[in-house]
């Protein structure tokens, strides 16, 4: 029987957790914004724009179509949002020291398939608008979605098998271990080729699951006019760009946690709440390399690729570094 | 490959001074010759009526002074529509007295709309 | 589901319950077009016929310029596509020359060219940054209009305008002389846009060649039948230019080169602006070195509106624009205003019947491409 104490746990756990994200995530899209635009030699807006945008839209007007789905219209942000928050209570956000909200009732398996959420409630979402630009762009996001989680699986079973191999008998799909074991110490140079190969696959899967160029075609402007969140405006609009900034915070922990968990108080050893705090902080600073890698510099060096183009990349090319991959760390 | 050129130049822009200007804290300098606002001088203006001839958008109409001018100014003399006007300065080219010139003053912008229409005034109060 | 919708007399397909048919307005209210529409019928990702929807811009220049006598018809040109005013200015200028019979000065003849190709510089990168707003490459959006920038500070220079330079090339020469210190400034600016162009060089072939190369092809025969010209006909392997057909100006004395490529798609159409610019800032170089002294309008003055007088007659000129090939017809009947003025500008051939050529057939993805490959300008298809 689950006690009440650690219910309340829960509850307090995920409302803190959710506004510490929405927090983090909107300020790293502002870096974001920022880095692009000096690397444009402009100066761009201030880091803290993304506030000010989702403030701005909060108070807008929702305006409908005629001939939408009014239920799934409206249902499907605030699904999109839940979702990505339930996928960030199973990650260890912020070092080791922080146990998951939720660890011991889920593992990564779960987490690869609770990715899948946002962006299919997104598919929904643009179905139900009744408008040929968010079909378009639903049509697309479908495609893209069926061909990123190929990879996406298989960089999750590699870093799994190889710790299965290296200590069999333990849960090795729990996050907590994948956490506290990396691998780049344990495996010999065909591995480690093998796993910069995963690396190299779960950096290309980022941007098309965040939607950004060059696999942002579901919502490629110049084309269909903001494809899958055409007819969202207001409130709505709010909530998947807050989805979006989570999405951004929750696969860079994944990434964090798959392939870079170390933590700086053991090196340094200092330990204690100075420790925990120095701990946040270096993750934190992981988690900007990492939303810089993945989103600013494809962004930046980049254009978006078409559908076919999409669908061939990802079915094509990462697939084969990823199972290149998957067999190095084997052998290696 | 010229990816990696690509990133290296994107890197190098990183650490070099935005091309951005931070209007309205600075501003590149406004050269000489720029079409911006009109400046009338009325006491070189004998009324030719060229300037109303030439204006391509009928930006200019001639008309009398107020009573107490007329004395001193007899004749008709411009007046500007700023809405109307699109600053090509062949209204400056043609005056033959050269009363009227084009100052660099582009911050035209307001929210009152009695200011738009510029009546010819004499110099005391004020540019015409 | 099943409602016939009339729109402005044309009725358009009903929307069927069993077909996958829809349409898609890739129309003016649309972040990827200019003031232009294209009613497209889709099929999943292909598209089975375009419908190209001009007008929403025609504001009535050839009745306009039937009011105003020369002068101020030369201040109206540049408004006919404003994204290279100065050579519909220069267009406009030759057509009344050659009508009045006047003489132009040498030195004014130079500057006419110089300012010209300084606006065809401009105009091509604003192609290279919408071009690369519709692949989706944001820097080279943002750099390029940055970069047009410093031209348009030359033009505030010379003309006193950034974006209309208001009748500064007019009937007669130019409106006034080019002020002290103008040879620096704008070798200055040769050496940014070439800076610019290096810089931008290697990011070409990661962008460009991915996304436009096979796309929008445009064979040599359907070219001349459709009635492209400049670019887009050179692109398709035709080495053809108004500058060096039918020399006007000084362009015969000067030596320069023209790009031709032979796929015709929208790649050759991106290797072929570069080129362009590469050739315009060759131009600009030798129009420096020779600038002569000497007079620059003919006559020096302004002639007032009432005792203008333009010899009976008709003439049509032509120009290499930016975009292709512009022409002007113009007939007086001896008064101060012209009687009839036609103006011929390339866009309209573009956006019509090669457009809709174009888009019979692709992807709706490799529909920016195609259409800002063309370096349309909605402008001066709809006067």
């Amino acid at each position: 029987m689950i006690s009440s104490g650690a219910i309340l746990g829960t509850v307090i756990g995920t409302i803190g957790l959710s506004l510490f994200a929405i927090s983090c995530g909107l300020l790293y899209k502002g870096f974001d914004r920022k880095i692009a635009a000096h690397m444009q030699s402009r100066i761009g807006p201030p880091v803290t724009q993304p506030f000010l945008d989702v403030s701005k839209l909060m108070i807008k007007d929702t305006v409908q179509p005629e001939r939408a789905l009014t239920w799934l219209y409206n249902a499907a942000p605030l699904m999109s949002l839940a979702s990505v928050v339930t996928v960030l209570l199973y990650l260890p956000f912020g070092g080791l020291t922080f146990t998951p909200v939720l660890s011991g009732y889920g593992d990564l398996i779960l987490v690869v398939y609770l990715l899948i959420i946002p962006a299919l409630v997104m598919v929904v979402g643009g179905f139900a608008s009744s408008s040929p630009f968010a079909s378009v762009g639903a049509q697309r996001k479908m495609i893209t979605m069926m061909s990123y989680e190929f990879p996406l699986a298989v960089v999750a079973i590699a870093i799994a098998w190889k710790l299965n191999a290296l200590y069999p008998g333990e849960s090795v799909f729990g996050l907590r271990f994948i956490y506290s074991h990396p691998l780049w110490g344990d495996v010999g140079s065909l591995g480690i080729v093998g796993l910069l190969l995963l690396l190299f696959s779960l950096v290309a899967v980022t941007p098309g699951q965040l939607a950004t160029v060059p696999f942002d075609v579901c919502e490629a402007s110049p084309e269909i006019a903001e494809g899958v969140v055409t007819e969202y405006s207001g409130r709505n609009f709010a909530l998947f760009y807050l989805a979006d900034a989570i999405k951004t915070v929750a696969i860079g922990s994944l990434t964090i946690a798959l392939f870079f968990p170390y933590d700086l108080s053991p090196l340094i050893s200092i330990s204690g709440p100075v420790g925990y705090f120095i701990d946040f902080l270096f993750f934190l600073l992981k988690l900007l390399l990492v939303v810089i890698l993945t989103v600013t510099l494809p962004r930046v060096a980049m254009a978006r690729l078409r559908i076919s183009q999409v669908a061939t990349t990802y079915w094509g090319i990462i697939t084969g570094v990823a199972v290149l991959g998957l067999i190095l760390i084997v052998i290696g | 490959m010229s990816m990696v050129t690509t990133i290296g130049v994107l890197i190098k822009t990183l650490f070099s001074k935005p091309m951005t200007v931070k209007f309205p804290y600075e501003a590149i300098p406004i050269p000489e010759g720029y079409r911006g606002e009109h400046e009338f001088d009325i006491d070189r203006c004998v009324g030719c009526s060229l300037c109303a001839e030439i204006c391509p958008n009928r930006a200019i109409e001639m008309v009398e002074m107020p009573e107490e001018y007329k004395q001193k100014y007899p004749k008709t003399y411009p007046r500007i529509d700023l809405r109307k006007c699109c600053f090509c300065a062949l209204c400056q080219d043609i005056c033959p007295r050269r009363c009227l010139t084009m100052t660099k003053n582009v911050f035209l912008a307001t929210p009152d709309p009695s200011v738009v229409v510029k009546n010819p005034v004499p110099k005391e109060e004020g540019a015409g | 589901m099943s409602e016939k919708r009339l729109i402005a007399n044309e009725q358009i397909a009903p929307i069927t319950e069993e077909g996958t048919e829809y349409d898609f307005y890739f129309g003016p209210a649309h972040s990827g077009s200019g003031n232009f529409g294209v009613k497209l019928k889709v099929d999943g990702e292909r598209i089975i016929s375009a419908r190209a929807d001009p007008g929403y811009l025609h504001r009535g220049f050839e009745k306009l310029m039937e009011y105003r006598v020369p002068i101020q018809n030369a201040v109206l040109s540049d408004r006919l596509c404003v994204l290279e005013a100065l050579n519909w200015n220069l267009v406009h200028a030759e057509a009344v020359d050659e009508l009045t019979g006047v003489e132009v000065p040498e030195r004014a003849r130079y500057i006419r060219v110089l300012m010209a190709e300084l606006s065809r510089l401009q105009s091509h990168l604003i192609w290279y940054g919408v071009m690369s707003l519709a692949l989706g490459f944001d820097t080279g959006f943002k750099v390029a209009f940055g970069y047009r920038d410093y031209v348009l500070d030359i033009f505030e220079f010379i003309t006193g305008g950034r974006v209309y330079p208001a009748g500064y090339i007019c009937p007669g020469g130019v409106r006034k002389d080019l002020p002290e210190g103008y040879r620096e400034k704008t070798m200055n600016l040769l050496r940014q846009t070439e800076e610019m162009m290096q810089k931008m060089k290697d990011f070409s072939n990661v962008v460009f060649a991915r996304r436009a190369k096979g796309v929008g092809v445009l064979k040599l025969e359907d070219a001349l039948r459709l009635g492209a010209t400049g670019p887009v006909l050179r692109a398709c392997g035709m080495k053809t230019d108004v500058r060096k057909d039918d020399p006007y100006e000084i362009y015969d004395e000067l030596d320069f080169d023209i790009p031709t490529e032979k796929e015709g798609d929208a790649y050759a159409r991106c290797l072929i602006r570069d080129r362009e610019m590469e050739e315009s800032i060759k131009i600009i170089r030798q129009v420096l070195e020779r600038m002569p002294e000497g007079k620059v309008r003919e006559p020096e003055k302004i002639t007032p509106p009432k005792r203008v007088k333009i010899p009976e007659g008709e003439v049509y000129v032509r120009n290499e624009i930016a975009r292709g090939e512009a022409g002007i017809y113009m007939r007086s009947i001896g008064e101060g205003e012209p009687y009839r003025v036609k103006v011929r500008g390339p866009d309209f051939l573009h956006m019509i019947p090669v457009l809709e050529h174009l888009l019979k057939g692709s992807q709706i993805a490799d529909v920016p491409a195609i259409y800002w490959s063309l370096n349309v300008c909605p402008a001066d298809m709809d006067r």
